[in-house]
């Protein structure tokens, strides 16, 4: 039966695509040329002038640069109407209109002139070079006439003997015009001509795109990579500052309604049902004879919710979550010519530990799994940047320890990146950490971690309108933390096991000319110890007050947390520098963790300003750490408070941002 | 009705044209045209017309990325393409963005200076102070590079190219230029590569590359030594 129902559809299709290709190879390629000669009024060619082919029927622009003879030329142009213009310094020509045709070739000469006047009087210098030219005209004409012929050699002959070789009857040389054939270049012209033997151009070999192979991971375009801005342009820049702006803004509705609109367990998300000001960064590059800087601002949520998930600014004097809160990276350094480039910086830099990038504008998702948020944004210390070849980066760092302003016990952190470029599809990205004891209050507890993404681009046709481009990309993470009475496999001591077991996909799918992209994706983790776990803002619990005691939300050694999550995001990107984000996230954890409709804040809805302990009904602190204690103290006061906390978490955010 | 066959006009016609000599080989000098003389500084076998590509512009975060700030400037950077972003057309905000194109690539000149009719033609055509070293070897020039704001002397200019060129042969180590010079035109740059005399380029290589990266700008051109004679004498 089905057979039957086949076979005719077979019998119709499979000519008809036969017919259909054969249609499309037999084709001729419906494209013309343009090409002509840019130079001044009276014909002399104008070399390296830029002239810009715009396409009125859709706004396509094509730049092409005349050569030294003036002579430009562009191929494979669309049949369609354009408005060809050069432009070189001051000169400008006037716009020449061409309706090209498939299979023509059309010259365009185009007559470029200042805009304003010029003095007419050649400056004394011009004048001075003339003369000098003019005597070395006659000088190398004095020497030809007199000079006689000789024996030429393989090798080149001292320029002092050119013209001794030229012939045995210098007086019959006949002396040419310094300027060779002119084109009437008195007005811009436009005519469409069959190539002739005269206006035929020597064969030159079309531009292969040139690739740069000494710049480090400059030889293709890498912008569609998770964790990079897409920009292809630079707004603005100068030889000593190149300014970045980025202005971050994003409402999520949580489906959980937290009565105090406050969510946990994300380092992007924080407050629910409310427009929020994610980050402003204000910022740029300084660069000078080698010298380098970098600063960029965080005023907004930033400026609060990243600094509570470090600890270590607890410890001592001098408050350094107030001192650099509103600083998302801040390093100067000095850029050594050595190999494919070497940079020693120090400060405060970005973490790409987890693959996504501190700021949304460069991810392909807002919300990331909890490999990349659950994992460093940023480092302190130093960071030596090494290019051996233009494909590979190898980076060091010696850093005040994970995620941290300053060292949370005396063990510095040792840490690096390895970045691989194999091929222009792929991307390979390592990170490793060691060394440090980052555990505030808990002396001699190590931790390591590595981190490893592979970044692939699987589909690519940029000049597509449908689906234009496909990549995924993949990491994996492993750490543990031991000593200090945990270890990292459940030690024969009865030391519980601390570790970290992760990992994270996203496929990210580009449409029409990369103005929309859709992203799938999700990651899971397995924490056991909840080292790595973000801490839930419960009665404005952070890192810091954590380390002391969590009342609720438990960080005992063995402690369980598993978790996963998945999203679905949408972009649409109508400019560059702007994106508008539509994004759908499902989390789930195997214990209470994410803010349900009760909230996490203490009635009346303000933090009591003692995270450490239990709280009442009414909102007062208990004054005890430990439940019995907290249950017999809030007795009068209705009770012990508990934070609503839920095993799921459903959201839906819509983001603004822009980034110059 | 027979129709008369014509379409071997066509290899006839080709064939005439490839035995047809190039000018330089038996003209004497004396009776070369403005013509003649043209081609030899322009289409001949010591000059040639290349197409050079032009490498993408990084945006700042690429250059950051790469361990580098800020753009590049000077010789083979100026000029190149366009430097800024395109503004697009308001009210289009939904439309497919349009493919802008930087730079397809840029008509240079590569031109044997030490080669003995180049400085022939060049004296005949009157063509005032070529840019040519001082010291002996051979000198390849590239004309057509955009004017840079870069100023310096032409050794200083020239420094950081000579790193970046070569003659390759088949079979044999690449050379390097002992010296690189860039000098300022009327409209555009011309860079110099002197290469040493000590490669004894001979008939037996054949074919010669010379590749050069100026900035953004790739150049690379190949050279038939077997055309390269000169009234009988191989001329470099």
């Amino acid at each position: 039966m089905i057979t039957t129902l086949f076979r005719p559809l077979v019998l119709i299709a499979v000519p008809l695509w036969m017919a259909v290709n054969l249609v499309s190879v037999q084709a001729e390629p419906a494209v013309g040329t343009l090409h002509g000669i840019t130079g001044k009024a009276d014909g002399t060619p104008i070399a390296s002038a830029q002239v810009v082919i715009h396409r009125d029927d859709d706004g396509n622009d094509l730049t092409v640069i005349s050569g030294f003879d003036g002579a430009f030329s562009a191929p494979n142009l669309k049949p369609g109407r354009y408005e060809i213009k050069a432009s070189r310094g001051e000169l400008h020509s006037p716009a020449a209109i061409v309706v090209l045709a498939a299979q023509q070739d059309v010259k365009v000469d185009l007559a470029l002139a200042a805009t304003t006047e010029t003095p007419a009087d050649i400056s004394p210098a011009l004048a001075r070079k003339l003369e000098v030219m003019e005597a070395r005209i006659e000088q190398l004409e004095a020497e030809l006439k007199s000079k006689t012929a000789a024996e030429q050699t393989p090798s080149p002959a001292p320029h002092g003997d050119l013209v001794a070789t030229l012939t045995k009857d210098p007086s019959a040389i006949p002396i040419v015009p310094a300027t060779l054939a002119k084109p009437d270049m008195s007005k811009a012209v436009a005519s469409a001509t069959a190539p002739s033997v005269q206006d035929a151009q020597p064969t030159a070999i079309p531009a292969a795109p040139a690739v740069d192979n000494a710049t480090p991971f400059a030889d293709y375009d890498w912008t569609w990579l998770n964790g990079s801005p897409r920009n292809h342009d630079v707004a603005y820049d100068s030889k000593f500052f190149t300014p970045e702006i980025r202005a971050d803004i994003t409402w999520n509705y949580d489906f959980n309604k937290p009565s105090d609109d406050s969510e946990g367990g994300s380092s992007e998300l924080f407050r629910a049902n409310e427009i929020q000001l994610e980050q402003l960064g204000l910022g740029g590059d300084f660069h000078f004879d080698n010298v380098r800087a970098r600063f960029m601002t965080q005023f907004g949520e930033y400026s609060t919710a990243t600094i509570r998930n470090d600890g270590s600014y607890a410890k001592g004097q001098w408050d350094l979550a107030d001192a650099d809160r509103y600083l998302a990276e801040v390093y100067g350094g000095y850029h050594v010519n050595w190999m494919h480039g070497m940079n020693i910086d120090a400060g405060i830099f970005m973490s790409y530990v987890g693959l996504f990038s501190y700021y949304n504008f460069d991810n392909w998702a807002y919300q990331p799994s909890y490999v990349s948020s659950n994992t460093p944004w940023f480092f302190q210390g130093i960071r030596i940047q090494i290019f051996p070849t233009h494909h590979l980066k190898i980076e060091p760092w010696i850093i005040n320890g994970w995620q941290s302003y300053a060292s949370a016990n005396t063990r510095k952190g040792l840490g690096g990146q390895i970045k691989w470029t194999p091929f222009p599809w792929m991307n390979i990205l390592s990170n490793e950490y060691g060394l440090g004891h980052d555990d505030l209050y808990t002396p001699n507890r190590g931790r390591i971690h590595t981190d490893n993404s592979l970044e692939i681009k699987y589909f690519d046709h940029p000049e597509r309108k449908g689906l234009d481009k496909m990549a995924f990309t993949f990491t994996g993470d492993l750490g543990c933390e031991f000593g200090g009475g945990v270890s990292c496999h459940n030690d024969s001591n009865g030391h519980p096991k601390q570790s970290f077991v992760g990992y994270m996909l996203y496929d990210r799918y580009w449409f029409h000319r990369d103005m929309y992209a859709l992203t799938i994706g999700g990651g899971q983790i397995n924490n056991p110890g909840r080292y790595l776990v973000l801490i839930p803002p419960i009665n404005g619990e952070s890192a810091s007050s954590a380390a002391i005691n969590s009342p609720y939300f438990t960080f005992n050694p063995g402690d369980p947390f598993k978790a996963w999550d998945t999203s679905v995001t949408f972009d649409y990107m109508p400019r560059q520098w702007l994106t508008f984000r539509f994004e759908g996230d499902y989390r789930h954890a195997n214990v209470p963790y994410w803010s349900g409709a009760g909230g996490i804040t203490p009635p009346p809805g303000t933090n009591n300003n003692s995270p450490t302990q239990y709280a009442c009904m009414n909102g007062n602190a208990s004054g005890a750490t430990a439940l019995s204690a907290a249950s017999v103290a809030c007795a009068p006061n209705g009770g012990v408070w508990f934070p609503d906390l839920r095993r799921d978490e459903v959201l839906f955010d819509i983001d603004l941002m822009v980034k110059f | 009705m027979h129709r008369p066959q014509l379409s071997w006009l066509i290899p006839c016609s080709a064939v005439l044209l490839i035995a047809a000599e190039p000018i330089w080989k038996d003209k004497p000098i004396a009776s070369w045209t403005d013509e003649d003389t043209k081609q030899i500084l322009t289409h001949s076998a010591w000059a040639k017309t290349v197409v050079a590509g032009v490498t993408r512009r990084q945006t700042e975060d690429e250059r950051r990325e790469g361990g580098n700030m800020g753009q590049l400037t000077g010789v083979g950077y100026d000029g190149v393409d366009q430097r800024k972003a395109q503004l697009a057309a308001p009210g289009s905000l939904f439309a497919a963005p349009a493919v802008v194109v930087k730079s397809q690539g840029i008509r240079l000149l590569v031109r044997w200076e030490s080669a003995l009719p180049i400085r022939v033609a060049e004296v005949k055509a009157h063509v005032p102070d070529p840019p040519t070293l001082s010291n002996d070897g051979y000198s390849i020039a590239v004309y057509g590079v955009p004017s840079s704001f870069a100023k310096g002397d032409p050794a200083s200019l020239g420094k950081p190219l000579k790193e970046l060129a070569f003659l390759r042969r088949e079979g044999k180590k690449d050379v390097k230029p002992s010296s690189v010079e860039v000098f300022e035109l009327e409209d555009s740059v011309a860079v110099v590569y002197l290469f040493p005399l000590s490669a004894e380029i001979g008939k037996k290589d054949s074919i010669v590359e010379f590749g050069a990266m100026i900035g953004r700008i790739r150049v690379s051109q190949d050279f038939n030594i077997e055309e390269m004679q000169f009234q009988g004498k191989l001329e470099l």
